[in-house]
C-alpha cells in the first residue's frame, strides 16, 4: 500500500544511507538496461551490413525488445525523480505506434509537415511522409549532386487532412478498380472539394517561394504517388500527372491529381502491385523545365543487353528521334554514333559521355539498371526528371547453376576475411587513399582502398563516385560504415592488409553480398548481377530495419557535400534514453547533496594531500567493518572495494599534487560497485562503475558537467577529456552542460585499469598546473597525457 | 539430369527466399524457392529434392508437417529447419522426427551453406 502511505504521510522515514543505497541500485539498473539496449542496437546495425537474412519476425522482436528496455529505463528514471517526466511514457507510446505502422508499411500517424521542399527531403526522415518515388528524386539531387527540377512535395499528412476536412474516408474505403458510381462520386467530390485553409496556405507559400527562385514563365508539373509504389519495377511511372500548371492553378491541379489517383487505371495498378486500392497520396509540384533536348537513358541497352553499353535516346515532339550508345565504364566512350545529320536533336559526343556518366552514377547508387528521363535546357544544364528500375527481359548469359564454376575460375583475394558493412557487387580499379589529396583524385567508379576507415567529412564528398570500399580496419557498426550505407557503396571492412596487398590501378571485383574480393573483372558475376540481382536496399525488410534504427538510434549524416551537411539531431529512442541517463545522474547528485550535512558528520573519509578528500559510504563490503562509520580518516588498507582502490591509485597520483581543492567528494562503494560524486570548482564528476566475475556485466559510466561549459577554456578541457576517453574505446555523448561517456562489457582487469587512468585524468585535469593553452591543439595535449600513461 | 544438389527453399516471408536463392546458386546448387507451403508440397510430390530448407512457423502448414511430408516421399532427402527464437522447442521436435539440422533466424547465408555442405557430404557418402 505504498500509495496510501504516500497520501497519508505515513511512509516510514528511511535513513540517508538506505536512500542512497536504493538510488544506487536503481541507477545501476538503468545502466544495465542501457547496456542491453546498446547491445541490441549494435547487433541490429551489424545486421544492416547486409550479411544476415532478416525478416519481419526479427524486426518485430527488435521493436518490442528496444521499447521494453526503454520503458524500464524511463520507469526507473521517473522513480528516481518523483515521476517528474511521466510524459515520456506517452512519447514512447507514440514512437512505438509509429514504428508499428512503419512495420505494417503504413504512413505514420499524421504529424509533420504538409509541404516539404525537395531539397529538404531526407530518405529516412520523410519516406513515410512522401513515399519512395519522390525520395528517390531527392536522393539523386542530394546524394549524387545531379540537377533535379526545383519543387516541393505535398505530403501524405496533407492528403489525410484533405480527406478528413471533406469527409471522403467512407467513399475511399470502397475504392474499386471497376467504374462504379461510388468511384465516380469520389473523384467528383475530390475535384470540387475545399482545401483546408492551413494546407492551401502552405501550398501557396511554397509556390510563391518557387516563383521567387527562378525566372518566369512559371509553369509547374504535378505528379501523384502512393506509398510503396516504387517497390514494383513496373510502377514508377507518371501514373497521374498534370502539366503546364500556372501558379494560380496549383490548388485545383492538386485536387485533379488526387482524383486521378483514384481513377480506375490507377486503382487497378495498385491492386496489381499488391497495394491497398485505398491509399494515401503524395503530390510533387516541380518546376517545368523549358527543354531544348529531352530523352531517355537505359543504363543497359534493352535490345542488346550483352554488349555492355548504355543506350541514350532523344525525343522530338514526344517521338524517338536519335539513339546513341556509350560504354558502361569510364571514360564512357561513345560506341554508336549515327553519322547522318537527319535528327533534330543531335547530341555532341562529349554530351553523350556526360549523360552516360550521370546515368551510371544513378545505377551504382540504386544498384541496378535504370531507365532515366532527362531534359536539357538552353544553358545545356541536364536535369533528371525520373529514374526507375529497368527490367531486362533476356536469357541468362550464364545459367545460374553454372555460376559457381565460372566464379571459381577467378582468383579470390579475400574470402570471408572481413566484415560486410554495405552489401552489393561492384568492379573497378583500385585507388589507394592515404590522405585528403588522394580522396580528391578518386576517379569515377574507383574502388577506395584505405587502411583506417574513419568518418572524415571529405569522404562524403567522393562517395557518389566510388564503386566500392575495402578497408583494413573498421567495423560495420562504425560511423564510416554507416556513411557508406547512406551512399549505397558496397563495403567490406576489417580485411587486415588490403592497403598493402592491392596496388593502384589493379582491377578488382567486390562481392559484398558474399564477402569475397576477386582479382580482376568477374564478368559472369557482373552479368548475373544485372539480370538476377537482388538489391537488398530495395527490399522492404532491409529498409524497414533502416527506418527503425533511424528512429531508435542517433547519428547519421545528411546532405553530402553541401552546406546542409550536419549530424542529425532529432527525437530518437536513444536520445530519450540519454536524457534519462542525465536525469538519473543528476538525481544521484541531489540524493547525495540532500544528505551531505549528515554525511560530513558521520562518514569516514580518505585524503591525499591538502586538495583531495573523499567521504566514503559503504554499500556493502566496501570498507573493513571497523572503519565503516564515524567521521574519521581511514587508510587505503581499510578499503576493500577494488574499483575504488583502482580509481584512487590514479586520482591520488603525484602529478595531481597541485590540484584544485575538491569542494565536496563522496564515493559510495561496495565489493562490486563504485559511485563517485566529485565537485571541484566549476566541474562535477559523476562516475558509476560495476565489476563482477562476468565480463558481460562490467561497465564504467562518467558524466562530467562544467558550469563554465560555454567558455573556450572549459570547452577545450571537455574536448581533452573526450579525446582521451575515446582513445580507450569509450562511447561519448556531448550534452548541454558537458559530456557523458560509457563503456560496457570488459574483463575485471580492464575495468580496474581504466578506472586508474580515469583517476589520473581527473587528477590531471584538476591540477592547477595543468593549463589548457589556447595556442596548443587539444590533440597535442591529449598526446602529452597519454605519453605519461 | 544435372548432378548438382537440388535444393528447395520454403519460407512464407519471401525476403528469405529472395536472399537465399542467389547465395546458394553462387555455391553451385540448383535452387527452387516457394513462399507458399501448398505449392511447395505439390512440387515435392512431383520431384525428389536432395535438400529441403523450410521455415518452421507458417500460417497454413507448419514446418513439421512439411518435414513429415518430405520424409514420407523420400527418406534420403535432408530437411533443414529454419527457426525463430520462439520456436526452438518446435525445432527440437523436428530433429526428433528426422530433420537433418536446424538454423536459427537471423542467420547469414554462409551459416546455411555450412549446414547444407554437411548434408551434401552425408548424401555423397550414402551413394
Amino acid at each position: 500500500m505504498n500509495w496510501w502511505r504516500k497520501l497519508s504521510g505515513t511512509q516510514p522515514k528511511l535513513d540517508p544511507n538506505t536512500i542512497l543505497r536504493l538510488k544506487c541500485a536503481r541507477f545501476h539498473h538503468v545502466q544495465e538496461n542501457y547496456k542491453k539496449f546498446n547491445n541490441l542496437i549494435n547487433d541490429a546495425i551489424e545486421k544492416l551490413g547486409g550479411e544476415y537474412v532478416i525478416d519481419k519476425q526479427y524486426l518485430s522482436s527488435l521493436l518490442e525488445n528496444a521499447f521494453s528496455l526503454a520503458g524500464e529505463i524511463v520507469h526507473d528514471m521517473n522513480m528516481m525523480s518523483g515521476y517528474q517526466y511521466s510524459d515520456l511514457f506517452f512519447k514512447l507510446d507514440r514512437m512505438k505506434s509509429n514504428l508499428r505502422r512503419i512495420l505494417a508499411w503504413q504512413p505514420q500517424i499524421k504529424s509533420g509537415d504538409l509541404v516539404i521542399s525537395l531539397s529538404d527531403i531526407d530518405e529516412l526522415d520523410h519516406y513515410h511522409q512522401v513515399g519512395g518515388i519522390f525520395t528517390r528524386l531527392a536522393e539523386i539531387k542530394q546524394r549524387l549532386g545531379l540537377l533535379v527540377p526545383e519543387g516541393f512535395v505535398i505530403s501524405f499528412s496533407a492528403f489525410s487532412m484533405f480527406v478528413d476536412y471533406n469527409g471522403l474516408e467512407p467513399l475511399m474505403n470502397l475504392a474499386d478498380a471497376r467504374p462504379t458510381k461510388v468511384m465516380e462520386e469520389l473523384r467528383g467530390k475530390m475535384r470540387v472539394a475545399t482545401l483546408p485553409p492551413d494546407l492551401a496556405g502552405d501550398i501557396e507559400t511554397a509556390v510563391r517561394r518557387l516563383c521567387e527562385i527562378y525566372e518566369p514563365p512559371h509553369r509547374f508539373i504535378l505528379r501523384g504517388a502512393a506509398l510503396g509504389e516504387e517497390y514494383n519495377k513496373h510502377s514508377a511511372g507518371n501514373l497521374c500527372a498534370v502539366e503546364a500548371v500556372g501558379p494560380g492553378d496549383v490548388l485545383n491541379a492538386y485536387k485533379a491529381v488526387l482524383a486521378a489517383m483514384y481513377g480506375g487505371q490507377a486503382v487497378e495498378n495498385r491492386i496489381k502491385l499488391g497495394l491497398d486500392p485505398k491509399c494515401d497520396v503524395a503530390v510533387a509540384v516541380s518546376r517545368m523545365i523549358n527543354a531544348e533536348i529531352e530523352g531517355s537513358i537505359y543504363t543497359v541497352s534493352p535490345d542488346t543487353p550483352h554488349n555492355g553499353n548504355i543506350r541514350i535516346e532523344t525525343l522530338s515532339n514526344g517521338a524517338p528521334d536519335a539513339a546513341y550508345e556509350a560504354s558502361r565504364r569510364p571514360p564512357y566512350n561513345v560506341e554508336t554514333y549515327p553519322e547522318e545529320e537527319t535528327s533534330k536533336t543531335r547530341l555532341a559526343r562529349r554530351d553523350i559521355s556526360g549523360l552516360a556518366e550521370k546515368a551510371m552514377r544513378i545505377e551504382r547508387y540504386f544498384k541496378g539498371p535504370q531507365e532515366i528521363v532527362w531534359v536539357q535546357d538552353k544553358k545545356k544544364d541536364t536535369y533528371i526528371i525520373q529514374s526507375k528500375p529497368l527490367i531486362l527481359d533476356v536469357e541468362h548469359s550464364i545459367p545460374p547453376g553454372e555460376l559457381a564454376e565460372a566464379v571459381a575460375r577467378h582468383e579470390s583475394l579475400y574470402d570471408q576475411a572481413g566484415k560486410v558493412a554495405c552489401p552489393g557487387i561492384a568492379c573497378g580499379s583500385v585507388h589507394l587513399i592515404s590522405g585528403r589529396q588522394d580522396l580528391e583524385n578518386l576517379p569515377e567508379n574507383g574502388v577506395i582502398v584505405i587502411e583506417k576507415f574513419e568518418p572524415v567529412m571529405d569522404l562524403m564528398l567522393v562517395l557518389s563516385r566510388a564503386a566500392a570500399i575495402l578497408a583494413d580496419t573498421g567495423a560495420p557498426t562504425g560511423h564510416a560504415a554507416s556513411l557508406a550505407r547512406e551512399f549505397h557503396v558496397p563495403t567490406i571492412v576489417g580485411l587486415g592488409d588490403a592497403s598493402r596487398r592491392l596496388k593502384p590501378g589493379d582491377t578488382v571485383t567486390v562481392d559484398a553480398d558474399d564477402n569475397v574480393v576477386y582479382m580482376g573483372e568477374v564478368s559472369e558475376l557482373l552479368h548475373y548481377q544485372l539480370q538476377e540481382y537482388l538489391n537488398l536496399e530495395n527490399e522492404k525488410e532491409y529498409n524497414l530495419l533502416r527506418f527503425m534504427l533511424h528512429r531508435i538510434s542517433s547519428g547519421g549524416v545528411v546532405g553530402a557535400g553541401s552546406s546542409r551537411t550536419k549530424l542529425r539531431d532529432r527525437e530518437t529512442l536513444d536520445n530519450i534514453i540519454r536524457f534519462c541517463m542525465d536525469v538519473t545522474s543528476r538525481e544521484m547528485t541531489h540524493a547525495i547533496e540532500s544528505i551531505r550535512a549528515g554525511l560530513l558528520k558521520s562518514a569516514p573519509h580518505i585524503e591525499s594531500g591538502p586538495g583531495l578528500k573523499l567521504h566514503l559510504i559503504d554499500l556493502g563490503d566496501g570498507i573493513e567493518p571497523a572503519g565503516a562509520s564515524g567521521n574519521k580518516i581511514i587508510e587505503m588498507d581499510a578499503v576493500r572495494s577494488p574499483l575504488f582502490r583502482a580509481l584512487w591509485e590514479g586520482l591520488s597520483g603525484a602529478e595531481a599534487a597541485n590540484r584544485n581543492p575538491a569542494a565536496f567528494g563522496l564515493a559510495a562503494i561496495s565489493a562490486e560497485r563504485l559511485h563517485l560524486n566529485l565537485a571541484t570548482g566549476a566541474r562535477t564528476y559523476i562516475l558509476d562503475a560495476y565489476q563482477c566475475g562476468d565480463d558481460e556485466y562490467n561497465y564504467i559510466y562518467v558524466h562530467i558537467s562544467d558550469r563554465l561549459y560555454a567558455e573556450d577554456r572549459s570547452e577545450r578541457r571537455i574536448l581533452w577529456l573526450k579525446g582521451i576517453l575515446e582513445k580507450f574505446d569509450f562511447r561519448t555523448f556531448r550534452s548541454d552542460d558537458g559530456i557523458t561517456v560509457w563503456r560496457y562489457v570488459m574483463p575485471a582487469t580492464e575495468t580496474a585499469r581504466l578506472l586508474t587512468i580515469i583517476g589520473r585524468m581527473l587528477g590531471y585535469a584538476e591540477n592547477q598546473d595543468m593549463q589548457v593553452h589556447a595556442g596548443m591543439p587539444v590533440e597535442k595535449e591529449i598526446e602529452v597525457f597519454l605519453k605519461q600513461q | 539430369m544435372s548432378n548438382k544438389l537440388r535444393t528447395l527453399i520454403l519460407d512464407d516471408e519471401s525476403i528469405v527466399c529472395k536472399r537465399l536463392k542467389p547465395a546458394l546458386e553462387k555455391s553451385g546448387y540448383e535452387v527452387e524457392t516457394f513462399d507458399n507451403p501448398t505449392d511447395a508440397l505439390k512440387r515435392i510430390d512431383q520431384e525428389e529434392f536432395d535438400i529441403v530448407v523450410t521455415d518452421i512457423r507458417m500460417d497454413e502448414i507448419d514446418g513439421i508437417q512439411v518435414l513429415e511430408h518430405v520424409l514420407a516421399r523420400s527418406s534420403r532427402t535432408r530437411v533443414i529447419i529454419i527457426t525463430g527464437y520462439a520456436t526452438v522447442e518446435m525445432a527440437r521436435e523436428a530433429l526428433a522426427k528426422g530433420a537433418f539440422d536446424f538454423i536459427a533466424k537471423p542467420f547469414k547465408p554462409n551459416d546455411l551453406r555450412a549446414v547444407i555442405a554437411k548434408a551434401a557430404k552425408e548424401l555423397k557418402s550414402e551413394k
